[in-house]
């Protein structure tokens, strides 16, 4: 089944999507033990991305921005509810299968990168195809890891360690990483929080990048301006999803 | 190469400092383990080597001069494999320094075909001829010859007789001339003749053809000889039965004490590493979470980890090893070969052993790594992303919280002091194991000083017996008047006591005899021996009539007691005592002190000597080497016949080497505990602060100053050098006293002399304290160079 999902917001061609939506949160629920009671999280969020999306979170701090990331990429567990992506029950997977589908079929982003110091920039990208036993040889890793840090504008950087680069030249190798092994989604967690402004905007050109290459992106993101450039916003409070369609709405104004 | 593995070397090149610190404490563990098994197979095998070449007898049977046929018919008898006849002969000889040494000469049958106590040939001639000797090859420095040399023997009869020294052997069975005071040459029976003496045997050397260490079935054997030798009319006069070559009680207590040692220190070393890879792991957790996140699974950040651990075991072993396999050569060439006069054949050790050592190496580290790692990788991704340092079970209401809030109330203390102390107990597992290691540490350290010091006490106790300098031993019992004559008239001399050695024989009520017993007669107000009595009183208190016994009676005559009255024959009279005193033994055997006059009146000899016990105005070893000559010198040309002489300094001498050895091992097994146990430190601090980074961060962010932070980490490595050198020391105590008594007994037969060192361990409190302060600095300097920014920037 081939259904028209809306238009690329910069090309106006229209985003075509094979079967049925790439993720599928059903009833998500997420309590914490506290001292005081239990503490929701989330409180019963469903919601569907479609493959080649490009949607973003939008909320105020403990709203459960980071936590839905967390639940979609696997990294925490719901208290119930379902998590389905790319039709793989995640919230049933244990926490070694989890590791190992993530690592193939998930690229996950945060703000403050997350990269390994000891190693080079090549070698942190070639580290998930290490683990996830992909593209052959070391020799095969380090050319893909090459090309995939000129897709992101830093190939001159690669040799370098972490600390020897900028906040946006790390953000763009933890992209190259999280697009190793090819995965279907990209999760970012405030990618842009830790750059300035000009270096945030580079940062999400290469999103948008993606999404054109046909890579679906879910975004938790405090900038309303980038939020914007997805293809729709979803805005929780309090652990529920509280503007969804005025956000849809907006998107159908700007785009279609 | 995989990129995992780049990882790990990464890892450890870019944290060279922690990787040396975690591969010392493995290589401690190493090395302690390599020392004690490649001395232990080292010292086993070239002391057995020896002995199976010397071919030990089983038995010395003391009779009347019989020949080489008697000895050839009764290697004949059922059970005898064989049998030869010795004839040893007390000689003195001046070295190359004027000094007179002790040259035991034994007439030895047919130097090509020893069977029974062998000596084995090094260098010049395998059999002397008429008027020549074979040195065995200690003898050489000891007494300053070259092969060829003439050498002078004085006889007991105060002839001299020239020998050509002819070649150099090596007789397994002597101990250095430096601990027995004596060396040793071996001449054939003609040369023997030419000395003077009967050429013929007076003891005879017996092995058995089976059952050499079954003292009964030997002695089964020996009574069949003594009544052979009997029947041809030749009565015994004595038999020493041996079953195990004399040092081995000696090599068993060094194996047992470096056996020992080396678990010990292995099994501290292998929390050393628990701990060490706890800092590792606890330090690494975002990186756990980061693979986790990127798709590894457990079981390859698991391998990660254990490669890890696995290089630390491999560096630990290029550290170790080479080190433990220096260290046994030397201990085997510096201190065991001289001393019991072992000459090895091959230093080397059996490939299998390294092997072992080896699988040692890398099995501790990866059985130490196993627990942190499977620990550290059971985190969840979520949970490794988000550490900040701050352990849950600080949240708790705690025993440790409780205890605090009891102590506030009775004490005020500061808010800093409070944070000191609960960071100290936030973590009990690990505040245990490094506590082991560092109770464990003081203890033994403190014990094994302790045990030095109880062996100074004991040979200390020891020379209570030898309060002179210079002593004098004569041919024949002297006027006392003429003693102190001819000893005043020596510039130099201070005082001079007359005193006599004799020997008694017990007739114990059963009709027996007992073995002989030495008799040493003293004044009794003498300052020149003025043993401790473990009961009852000295002969100052005891009244003419009585006997003081040394503990080495009572081993021997076990129904002795204080106030027994005992039968013995002294010079041929048999005369009652009654025993007044115990004193404990001097580790020469057993020995009886009595009155001067009261043995005079027994033996006939009044107001006589045989003894000269000089005083001098310098107490150090060369001036009592130079008074000594001058004495000796000064009673031969007064017509005395003095048959030895000694000083006091070289008696200390000599029985402080009895134990050179095995203090060398203890203060080498004391360094390596110590440097566990700071190593242990250092690493706790690590992990501690690791785990409190933001804590840190939160303490600066509220005004806490860079000497306020470095204060509460390095007051928190002092309360645990506090809390180890408190139950340490405590523990030390009985740990001193087992070690001494089980030492003294090894080696010489009594406990040793127990002295606690308090000064150590007031040093030890102040040593503990400065490793703390050294241990905590490094992990106090990185708490402070962290940045508010940096610690907080988690959330």
């Amino acid at each position: 089944m081939i259904r028209v999902l809306e238009r690329n917001r910069s090309t106006g061609r229209q985003v075509r999507v094979e079967g049925g939506p790439l993720i599928e949160l059903g009833g998500l629920t997420k309590a914490y033990r506290t001292p005081a009671g239990d503490f929701y999280a989330l409180k019963g969020i469903s919601l569907q991305i479609e493959r080649g999306e490009f949607v973003a979170v939008q909320g105020k701090s403990g709203a459960g921005k980071s936590t839905l990331i967390n639940m979609v990429t696997g990294i925490d567990r719901p208290t119930s509810g379902q998590v389905l992506v790319g039709r793989v029950a995640v919230h049933e997977l244990s926490q070694d299968r989890v590791a190992a589908w993530r690592g193939k079929h998930v690229g996950v982003i945060f703000q403050f990168f997350q990269l390994l110091p000891m190693l080079t920039c090549a070698q942190n990208v070639m580290l998930p195809m290490d683990f996830a036993n992909l593209y052959g040889t070391p020799k095969e890793r380090r050319e893909r890891a090459l090309y995939l840090l000129d897709q992101v504008g830093i190939a001159d950087q690669a040799h370098k360690l972490p600390a020897a680069v900028s906040g946006g030249q790390r953000q763009r190798v933890a992209i190259a990483r999280a697009l190793a092994n090819d995965p279907d989604f990209l999760a970012a967690d405030e990618p842009t929080g830790n750059l300035d402004s000009k270096t945030a905007n580079a940062v999400f050109e290469v999103f948008e990048k993606l999404v054109d290459e046909g890579k679906t992106i879910l975004m938790v993101t405090h900038d309303r301006d980038l939020a914007a450039r997805t293809h729709r916003t979803v805005q929780i409070a309090d652990g529920e999803i509280v503007e969804r369609l005025v956000a849809e709405r907006s998107l159908e104004e700007q785009y279609v | 190469m995989r990129t995992r593995w780049r990882k790990v070397l990464s890892d450890l090149w870019k944290n060279r400092a922690r990787t040396l610190v975690v591969a010392l404490a493995v290589a401690m563990g190493v090395y302690a383990v390599g020392v004690v098994l490649n001395t232990r197979e080292l010292l086993l095998r070239e002391y057995a080597g020896g002995m199976d070449r010397a071919r030990m007898a089983a038995a010395v049977v003391y009779t009347m001069p019989f020949d080489e046929k008697l000895a050839e018919r009764i290697a004949e008898l059922p059970g005898i494999e064989s049998a030869e006849g010795r004839q040893p002969l007390d000689t003195w000889v001046y070295d190359s320094n004027g000094e007179r040494r002790n040259l035991l000469l034994t007439a030895i049958p047919d130097f090509g075909a020893m069977q029974v106590d062998a000596i084995l040939p090094l260098a010049g001639q395998a059999a002397p001829g008429k008027r020549e000797v074979i040195l065995e090859w200690q003898a050489f420095e000891y007494l300053g010859l070259e092969m060829g040399d003439s050498v002078i023997v004085e006889l007991e009869d105060g002839t001299e007789k020239e020998l050509t020294v002819v070649g150099s052997a090596h007789d397994p069975q002597q101990m250095s001339p430096d601990v027995t005071g004596r060396t040793t040459g071996y001449i054939t029976l003609e040369t023997l003749g030419t000395l003077g003496i009967d050429e013929s045997y007076t003891e005879l050397h017996l092995r058995v053809s089976e059952g050499a260490d079954d003292k009964a079935h030997i002695n089964a054997i020996v009574d069949e000889v003594e009544d052979h030798l009997e029947r041809t009319g030749r009565p015994v006069l004595g038999r020493q039965t041996i079953t195990e070559p004399y040092a081995t009680p000696f090599i068993n207590s060094i194996v047992f004490i470096l056996s020992t040692f080396g678990l010990i220190i292995l099994l501290l070393s292998g929390f050393l590493v628990i701990n060490a890879i706890s800092a590792l792991i606890a330090q690494q957790v975002p990186q756990i979470g980061i693979m986790k996140l990127i798709g590894a699974r457990r079981g390859q950040i698991m391998g990660l980890y254990m490669v890890t651990v696995l290089v630390y075991g491999l560096l630990a072993i290029a550290l170790g090893l080479p080190a433990a396999v220096l260290t046994a050569q030397a201990l085997m060439s510096r201190f065991i070969e001289p001393l019991l006069n072992v000459m090895s054949v091959s230093y080397s050790i059996p490939v299998g052993l390294i092997a072992l050592e080896v699988a040692i190496g890398l099995f501790l580290p990866f059985l130490a790594g196993l627990v942190p790692v499977l620990k550290g990788t059971r985190i969840t991704t979520q949970q490794a992303l988000n550490d900040v340092g701050v352990a849950s079970s600080a949240q708790s209401q705690g025993p440790v919280e409780r205890l605090l809030a009891a102590l506030q109330r009775v004490v005020s203390l500061s808010r800093s002091a409070l944070l000191v102390i609960r960071n100290t107990l936030r973590h009990k597992g690990r505040l245990a194991q490094t506590l082991l290691v560092l109770i464990f540490g003081t203890a033994l350290l403190i014990a094994v000083i302790s045990v030095w010091s109880s062996v100074n006490a004991t040979v200390d106790s020891f020379m209570r017996y030898h309060r002179y300098d210079v002593s004098l031993e004569l041919e024949r019992p002297y006027r006392l008047t003429r003693i102190e004559q001819a000893a005043l008239a020596v510039p130099g001399v201070v005082d001079v006591e007359g005193w006599s050695r004799g020997s008694a024989v017990r007739q114990r009520p059963d009709g027996s005899e007992s073995n002989g017993l030495a008799v040493y007669a003293v004044p009794p107000e003498t300052h020149l021996m003025t043993p401790e009595p473990l009961a009852g009183v000295w002969l100052d208190e005891a009244g003419p009539g009585t006997i003081i016994v040394n503990s080495d009676v009572l081993d021997d005559e076990p129904d002795i007691e204080l106030g027994s009255t005992v039968e013995l024959e002294i010079g041929g009279r048999e005369t009652t005592w009654r025993v007044a005193g115990i004193v404990p033994t001097e580790s020469m055997g057993p020995a009886i002190y009595m009155n001067l006059d009261d043995y005079a009146h027994t033996t006939r000899t009044p107001n006589q000597a045989n003894r000269v016990q000089v005083v001098t105005s310098q107490h150090d070893g060369p001036s009592q080497q130079i008074m000594e000559k001058t004495l000796f010198k000064q009673f031969q040309d007064l017509g005395f016949q003095v048959t030895d002489s000694h000083t006091t300094e070289v008696i200390r001498e000599e029985n402080e080497l009895m134990f050179v050895i095995i203090v060398a091992i203890l203060v080498l097994m004391a360094l390596l505990l110590a440097a566990v146990g700071g190593l242990g430190l250092t690493t706790t601090m690590s992990i501690n602060i690791l785990e409190r980074v933001r804590e840190i961060g939160v303490l600066r962010a509220v005004g806490a100053s860079n000497v306020a932070v470095r204060w509460i980490v390095l007051a928190e490595g002092m309360v645990i050098g506090l809390l180890s050198w408190i139950v340490g020391t405590l523990l030390s105590y009985p740990i001193s006293i087992l070690m001494s008594r089980q030492l003294g007994l090894a080696l010489i037969n009594i406990p040793l002399n127990f002295h606690y060192s308090l000064l150590t361990a007031a040093l030890w409190f102040f040593v503990l304290q400065a490793v703390a302060i050294v241990a905590s600095l490094g992990p106090a300097r990185g708490a402070v160079r962290l940045t508010v920014r940096e610690v907080l920037a988690y959330e």
